[in-house]
C-alpha cells in the first residue's frame, strides 16, 4: 500500500523532464516592512529592491537581476529590473551600475574579497549609472553607500558553483538636473559562471 | 425538567426496551485502515524554495508538495447497550504516520525534481544540498475509543455511524532522505538532524458511517469510511503539517459471549 501511495510522487518526479539551473532563477519573498521590496536574504535568491524616489525599483522574472562585468581594470555591478511593483509587468525597464575601478577579478570566486565591506558611493573611484528605458542619465552622487554585507562561496553538492552577494544599498543623487533618493536597497544575488563577464583587454 | 431529560435519555440509551435477562452483546475486534490525510509541508527556512514573484506567496517552501498517510492496526473490545443502538469499544491501536516532502514538478514541467537544503552557512560559504525527496516515518501506540450508534434494529446488515477518538504515543521516529546525487548519502544525517520530528503525543478525531455485516452474537465484519480525520494536536507535524483526511477502516469481530438460543429469539 505504502509503495501504492507514492507512485503519485513519482509520476510528478517524471513528469518533469526539463531540469533548468534553479540557482538562476529568482525567489521573492515578500518584505513585511516593504511589501512592494523583495525581503534582505543571503540565499542567493536573484532579487534586489529599492525605493527610487517614491517608486519601487525592483527584479523581476524576465531581466537577469545582476551581472558583473570587468573590464579595462574595474569591476561594473548591473542591476537589472523595473520601476513600479514586481507584479507589473507593463513599467519600464531600469538599470543601475556600479563602477568599481581598481578591482578586477579573474573569476568570480575572487568576488569574495568583497565580503564585509562599504563602499562610499562619493569616493571618486567609484561611478554610478542609471538607465531608465535604454535611456542613461547623467548621475553626481551626492551621498550614498553600497554595502557588500556577505560575499560566500556558493558549495552546492560539496563543489563550488558560485559567489553569493548580499548586501544594501543607497544614495542621494542629481539625475538629469533632478534631484533622486534611492533609498532602502537590497539586493541578494547569485554570481555564477553565466553572469560573471572578463572583457579581453582593447590594446 | 432538564434533569430528568438527561436520566430519561440515559436510560434509554443503555437499558431502552431491553428485556431484564436479556445479555448485553460483547465483542473482541480486530481492526485495520489506513487515512489518507492532507497536509502542507511544514516551514523548513533551510528550503531553498523556487517562488516565481507574480505568485506573492512570501514563502520559500510554497512550491514543495507533501504527502501524508496513516495506517494502522489494533484489537478492541465492543460492548453494546441492552437496546442494540448504541455501542462503546476501546482497545489498543499501533499507527504508522508516513510524510514525506518533494519539489511539486507536476504542474511546472521547467523546473527540476529536487530542492535545495541549506546545509551550512559561515562568513565565507553557503553550502546546500540537492534533495529529491525527504520522508518520516513515525511509530505510535495508542488508546482508540469509539461510540457507535446503530439507528435500525439489528438485521444482516446494518448501517452505523461512529464519533471516535485517538490518543497516540510516538515510539519512534525514522527520517530519510533522498538526494538528486547518490554520492550525497553519506550527509544524510546531516540534513535528518535539520528536519523536526513529531512531538511525542498525537490525539486524532474523526467520524465515520459505515456497514456491519452479519447476524448480533455471531462473527460480524464491518466497513467504515471516515470523515472528516481531524488532528487535534499540534504536535504532530514533523516534516509535514497535517490538516484533515479522509480513509476507511475493517474491523473483524468476534462474539465475546455466547447466548442461550431461547434469548435470541
Amino acid at each position: 500500500m505504502k509503495y501504492l501511495l507514492l507512485l503519485p510522487i513519482t509520476i510528478m518526479i517524471l513528469a518533469s523532464c526539463s531540469k533548468g539551473n534553479e540557482l538562476q532563477k529568482s525567489i521573492y519573498v515578500r518584505d513585511s516592512k516593504n511589501p512592494e521590496l523583495p525581503a534582505y536574504s543571503e540565499w542567493g535568491y536573484n532579487t534586489f529592491g529599492a525605493y527610487y524616489d517614491r517608486q519601487p525599483f525592483v527584479s523581476n522574472d524576465y531581466e537577469v537581476p545582476a551581472k558583473l562585468i570587468v573590464a579595462d581594470g574595474s569591476t561594473s555591478f548591473f542591476l537589472t529590473g523595473q520601476i513600479g511593483p514586481y507584479y507589473n509587468y507593463c513599467d519600464a525597464n531600469m538599470t543601475v551600475t556600479f563602477i568599481l575601478r581598481n578591482f578586477a577579478p579573474n573569476l568570480y570566486n575572487q568576488l569574495i574579497l568583497l565580503n564585509d565591506s562599504v563602499i562610499d558611493l562619493k569616493n571618486p573611484l567609484i561611478e554610478v549609472k542609471i538607465n531608465i528605458e535604454n535611456t542613461e542619465s547623467e548621475v553626481k552622487i551626492l551621498n550614498g553607500k553600497l554595502e557588500f554585507k556577505h560575499a560566500r562561496n556558493l558549495i552546492v553538492d560539496t563543489k563550488p558553483v558560485g559567489v553569493i552577494l548580499s548586501g544594501y544599498f543607497e544614495f542621494q543623487a542629481i539625475v538629469d538636473t533632478k534631484p533622486v533618493t534611492m533609498s532602502d536597497g537590497r539586493f541578494d544575488v547569485g554570481v555564477l559562471r553565466d553572469n560573471f563577464y572578463v572583457m579581453d583587454e582593447v590594446d | 425538567m432538564r434533569a430528568k431529560l438527561f436520566f430519561g435519555l440515559v436510560f434509554y440509551l443503555f437499558v431502552g426496551k431491553a428485556l431484564a435477562q436479556e445479555l448485553r452483546q460483547k465483542n473482541l475486534s480486530f481492526e485495520t485502515g489506513i487515512d489518507f490525510i492532507f497536509s502542507e509541508p511544514t516551514k523548513m527556512d533551510f528550503v531553498r524554495g523556487d517562488v516565481p514573484s507574480y505568485y506573492n506567496l512570501g514563502e520559500a517552501t510554497s512550491n514543495l508538495s507533501s504527502l501524508q498517510f496513516k495506517n494502522y492496526l489494533g484489537i478492541k473490545a465492543e460492548v453494546f447497550t441492552l437496546n442494540n443502538k448504541f455501542a462503546l469499544t476501546g482497545g489498543i491501536r499501533y499507527t504508522h504516520l508516513y510524510g514525506a516532502i518533494g519539489k511539486q514538478s507536476y504542474w511546472y514541467v521547467t523546473t527540476s525534481d529536487f530542492f535545495y537544503v541549506l546545509v551550512t552557512q559561515n562568513n565565507s560559504n553557503t553550502e546546500l544540498m540537492k534533495v529529491k525527496e525527504v520522508t518520516q516515518s513515525s511509530h505510535y501506540v495508542g488508546v482508540p475509543l469509539e461510540l457507535k450508534f446503530f439507528p435500525m434494529s439489528p438485521h444482516l446488515i446494518q448501517i452505523y455511524f461512529k464519533a471516535g477518538l485517538e490518543f497516540n504515543f510516538r515510539v519512534k521516529t525514522k527520517t530519510d532522505v533522498v538526494f538528486s546525487n547518490d554520492d550525497m548519502s553519506i550527509y544524510k544525517n546531516k540534513i535528518a538532524d535539520l528536519v523536526r520530528n513529531p512531538g511525542n503525543f498525537c490525539a486524532v478525531a474523526n467520524g465515520a458511517a459505515g456497514l456491519r455485516i452479519g447476524r448480533p452474537y455471531k462473527i460480524n465484519f464491518s466497513l467504515e469510511g471516515n470523515l472528516p480525520v481531524v488532528f487535534i494536536t499540534q504536535e504532530t507535524t514533523g516534516v509535514v503539517n497535517p490538516l484533515s483526511g479522509v480513509g476507511f477502516q475493517c474491523n473483524l469481530y468476534i462474539p465475546l459471549k455466547k447466548v442461550n438460543q431461547n434469548l435470541k429469539n
